[in-house]
């Protein structure tokens, strides 16, 4: 497993390097001038071009980005941003942590009320429950977070008071906010795990599990949920994923100064590198929660521990012979 | 009888969801905002002893149940409180835009100056918004010694918040680092030199006019031990002269700053306290709300008691609100109708030019794009300029719109129906904008069409000689600058490019010296004079509509002129005057 983890760990290397040449390229190559972002309109032409002089951006593509890739891979070093001139690393650290926590809560409400809700309406099949179910999955889905987050602003902020508009602090802050990113991945987890139930609950071992004269309960957390999961976990990973990068809408809304956030005024601002640095960690961030997500789907399904340790044993053999 | 209960839980569901969405959507009661007169009632019903204050902060913590509401309750229950026991007072105040470093090397970004104006000072700037009265601040005094050289003294008893002496040191290290971080301005400065504990030399690069006041307006002044004292560049812990110092800072989510007991200015023996450093507030709050809706919803439930540079979309909203106004004020920004005066464009022709200007709505655009905040500019310019004549706008017909004069126009022009390209940035008042300025040029006959742009192409695009392709551009230009001709110098100014053109493609040697005179330390208000009537006579630009600076605040909330920062029109909210009964105060 430890081999499987750390082949895992070094794939994520050539990932993230890609990402960073490919962000670097589209942003080389995009019209504008970065020169004149840091200058300002109306800088003479002159002054322009000593700034781009001193910021290297005079030199080949090749230069400019072993450059880059040297700051970021080497140095650790996202750069500096050109609008604020403050260091995008430092900037990162301070707003993770927020985006973090508004994707980790939201994926943990999600699964939460997704997979009970999923496994409710596959048990309830086509019967009134179910039919509301998929109902209220389908609009989960469906509504788009910004509408939903200003509903819920007009609703508990402005109309009944009982929660903050926006900002950051206690418990209270975070619950809108939350609800909005999450409701999709709460929908998309419930119509996954229904569909994923649905499959295994005509299974033979799960008739064979009622013939025993097993509980309901567990043959749903032995039998049925175990089988269903796999395809849960691919859906819940990619939402999390989706929860950390796409909560920019939800930060701006709610005024959370997340990476979301950060990365939307870096493009309103044309600010290159502090995208640059943005969309290098979420793809880092991105990269390891699918990682876990591979991990746990190793730890929950025996087939895939078992493909894992049939190719140790394959490449074992071998050596057994040659001995 | 199945498809019946689902037909019905359906239904039930479809209401539930009706019924969310409009109760979501009902206008909740407006809360009166502090000062206005049925918050000073309510503050006086509400009277007032320390015991009835804490019982409503009780009540008021039962009522809500989570913390952040209580935050918004308990501030009005510990205003009650507040009241009598002298608490400090406070202001939240809503910005549409965030700021993201605390830097004193941030530059000139209005946003930034409304916090940053507060905690830094400057050596010297105009004395407000309109004013062409250059005062100092941290200098005592300048001379100017010839053209490019100044001799500055500052006063001797300037401390930071930190406690650190301020020296002509300092000033010279703060000019100098302001220079090669690249704050815009700070390239005027050649050198500074210390020539004694609180005097310096500042030579400039060139004679340029306004050099001086452009380099003491843009750079702000810190001590470099408290500089070199924090770990990240005072990004998050300034440490400045000003009136105020940050309590807190949340990067992009809020930032407050409270009033400085040891302020210097309040103490020292030779320097008088300017107004637009006044601290008439303990507390403010700058909550950052990029969001259009959201600053609307604090401004009308009374979360924030100020919301500032508010979108045109929500003026009326806010003013609407129950004790509140939106105020709208002068602000710097100005909207151009410029020209590609090559023969690569027909605009060439002087009465294709005066045709466009005159079939102009510009009041339509200021209703239509502008929800009728801004108006329409009698005159090219702007008042706290140098060089600008007020007279100007009685003295020339600036092309009010006049369809049959804009046809008349027409007629005498060599325009052949050729298509004109306007070109834009690609942002909601200029796509608007573009789209009236379309349908009054085809109502007179003239074929045009939008060349969107983003805005860092559409730099790249501007210069009319470099061979891209446009006969007209809209333009929105912020009229900074002590002098008026540092402004139009970017459209007018031949040396600006190095091809010799100016940004509208002319080569013209008449033009070029009536801007040089303009430039010139001598300068004369006859020099600029002539230089508006040669602008005007050939419709070279055409100002075409003013976009103002519009703040939503308390009825009872003043904001004198002094309020104003002079380079951008920011508001500087502790000079800003506050009732005696204000009623919402720190915690």
């Amino acid at each position: 497993m430890l081999k499987y983890i750390l082949k895992r760990l070094l794939m994520m290397i050539p990932v993230i390097l890609c990402v960073a040449i490919l962000v670097f390229t589209i942003i080389y190559f995009t019209p504008g001038d970065a020169a004149q972002v840091v200058a300002g309109q109306g800088t003479p032409a002159e002054k322009l071009d000593e700034l781009r002089e001193s910021m290297g951006l005079n030199d080949p593509y090749f230069v400019q980005l072993g450059r880059y890739l040297h700051q970021v891979f080497v140095k650790l070093d996202l750069g500096t941003a050109m609008v604020n001139k403050t260091s995008i690393t430092s900037d990162m650290q301070a707003r993770f942590p927020y985006s973090m926590t508004l994707a980790l809560i939201g994926i943990a409400f999600a699964i939460c009320v997704g997979i009970p809700l999923g496994v409710y309406s596959a048990l309830h099949q086509n019967k009134v429950g179910d039919r509301i179910a998929v109902v209220v999955s389908m609009l989960g889905v469906s509504v788009p977070h910004f509408w939903l987050a200003l509903m819920l602003i007009l609703l508990f902020s402005v109309k009944l008071g009982w929660l903050p508009a926006y900002g950051v602090g206690g418990i209270a802050y975070w619950i809108m906010p939350i609800i909005a990113n999450c409701v999709g991945g709460m929908a998309t987890t419930a119509r996954q795990t229904r569909s994923s139930m649905l499959e295994v609950i005509h299974c033979d071992y799960i008739v064979t599990a009622r013939s025993k004269g097993l509980k309901q309960s567990q043959i749903i957390l032995r039998h049925m949920l175990p089988n269903a999961l796999i395809p849960i976990i691919t859906v819940t990973g990619m939402n999390f994923g989706g929860m950390l990068g796409g909560g920019l809408i939800i930060e701006q809304i709610f005024t959370i100064p997340g990476v979301g956030f950060y990365l939307t005024k870096g493009i309103t601002q044309r600010d290159y590198y502090a995208v640059m640095g943005g969309v290098i960690l979420l793809s880092v961030a991105f990269s390891v929660i699918m990682l876990a997500t591979d991990l746990i789907q190793a730890f929950v399904d025996p087939r895939i521990k078992a493909q894992y340790a049939g190719d140790v044993k394959r490449r074992r053999k071998p050596h057994a012979r040659e001995a | 009888m199945k498809k019946i209960c689902m037909k019905k839980a359906l239904a039930t569901l479809m209401a539930l969801s009706l019924a969310l969405a409009c109760a979501a959507c009902g206008g909740g009661a407006p809360q009166a905002p502090a000062g206005s007169a049925a918050a000073t009632a309510a503050a006086a019903d509400a009277t007032t002893t320390a015991a009835d204050a804490a019982d409503a902060a009780d009540a008021a913590d039962a009522t809500s149940s989570t913390a952040g509401a209580s935050d918004a309750v308990a501030s009005d229950a510990a205003s009650d409180a507040g009241a009598d026991s002298g608490a400090r007072t406070k202001v939240t105040v809503g910005l549409t835009n965030t700021v993201q470093t605390m830097t004193p090397f941030a530059g000139l970004n209005p946003y930034y100056n409304m916090i940053l104006g507060e905690i830094y000072q400057r050596l010297g700037m105009r004395a407000e918004f309109g004013s062409t009265e250059f005062a100092c601040a941290l200098m005592k005094e300048y001379e100017r010694v010839d053209p490019v050289t100044y001799s500055v003294e500052i006063h001797g008893d300037i401390y930071d918040s930190a406690g650190a002496h301020m020296t002509a040191e300092d000033v010279a290290w703060s000019l100098e680092e302001a220079k090669s971080i690249g704050v815009p301005g700070a390239n005027y400065l050649e050198s500074a030199e210390v020539s004694g504990d609180y005097s310096l030399t500042i030579k400039l690069i060139n004679d340029s006019l306004g050099g001086f006041e452009t380099l003491c307006e843009s750079c702000m002044i810190i001590t470099k031990a408290s500089y070199e004292a924090s770990s990240d560049g005072m990004s998050s812990s300034p440490v400045g002269t000003g009136p105020y110092v940050l309590a807190e800072f949340i990067t992009g989510s809020k930032a407050v700053i409270e009033k400085d007991g040891n302020y210097w200015m309040n103490k020292s023996a030779t320097a008088a306290p300017l107004d637009c450093y006044a601290q008439n507030v303990d507390v403010i709050e700058f909550n950052f709300l990029t969001e259009t809706t959201q600053m609307a919803l604090a401004v009308e439930s009374g979360t924030v008691q100020m919301g500032q540079w508010l979108n045109e979309s929500i003026v009326a909203d806010c003013d609407a609100v129950d004790g509140v106004v939106a105020e709208q004020m002068e602000s710097s920004q100005m909207c151009e109708v410029l020209f590609n005066v090559t023969d690569k464009s027909p605009c060439l022709d002087a009465n294709l030019r005066k045709a466009i200007a005159y079939c102009v709505n510009g009041d339509l655009v200021v209703q239509n794009v502008l929800y009728g905040i801004g108006y329409v500019p009698a005159a090219m310019g702007k008042v706290g300029q140098h060089g600008n004549n007020p007279a100007w706008g009685a003295e020339y017909d600036y092309f009010p719109y006049d369809v049959e004069k804009a046809k008349e126009f027409l007629a005498q022009s060599g325009y052949n129906g050729e298509t004109l390209t306007i070109m834009i940035m690609s942002l909601p008042n200029f796509v608007a904008g573009a789209q009236v300025l379309q349908a009054n040029m085809q109502a007179v006959g003239i074929n045009c069409e939008i060349s969107e742009y983003d805005d860092v192409t559409y730099g790249k695009y501007q210069p009319a000689n470099t061979g891209y392709n446009y006969d007209i551009i809209l333009h929105n230009m912020s009229m900074r600058g002590a002098y008026l001709i540092q402004t139009l110098a970017q459209w007018f100014d031949q040396n600006w490019y190095q091809d010799g053109h100016n940004m509208i493609g002319m080569a013209d040697a008449e033009l070029q010296a009536l801007v040089d005179a303009c430039m010139a330390p001598d300068w004369t208000q006859g020099d600029y004079d002539a230089l508006y009537k040669y602008v005007y006579d050939n419709c070279l630009m055409y100002q075409w509509y003013a976009n103002a600076f519009t703040v939503a605040h308390p009825e009872s909330v003043t904001i004198p002129s002094c309020a104003r920062g002079a380079n951008k029109g920011e508001l500087l909210v502790g000079a800003c005057n506050f009732p005696a009964d204000w009623s919402y105060f720190a915690q």
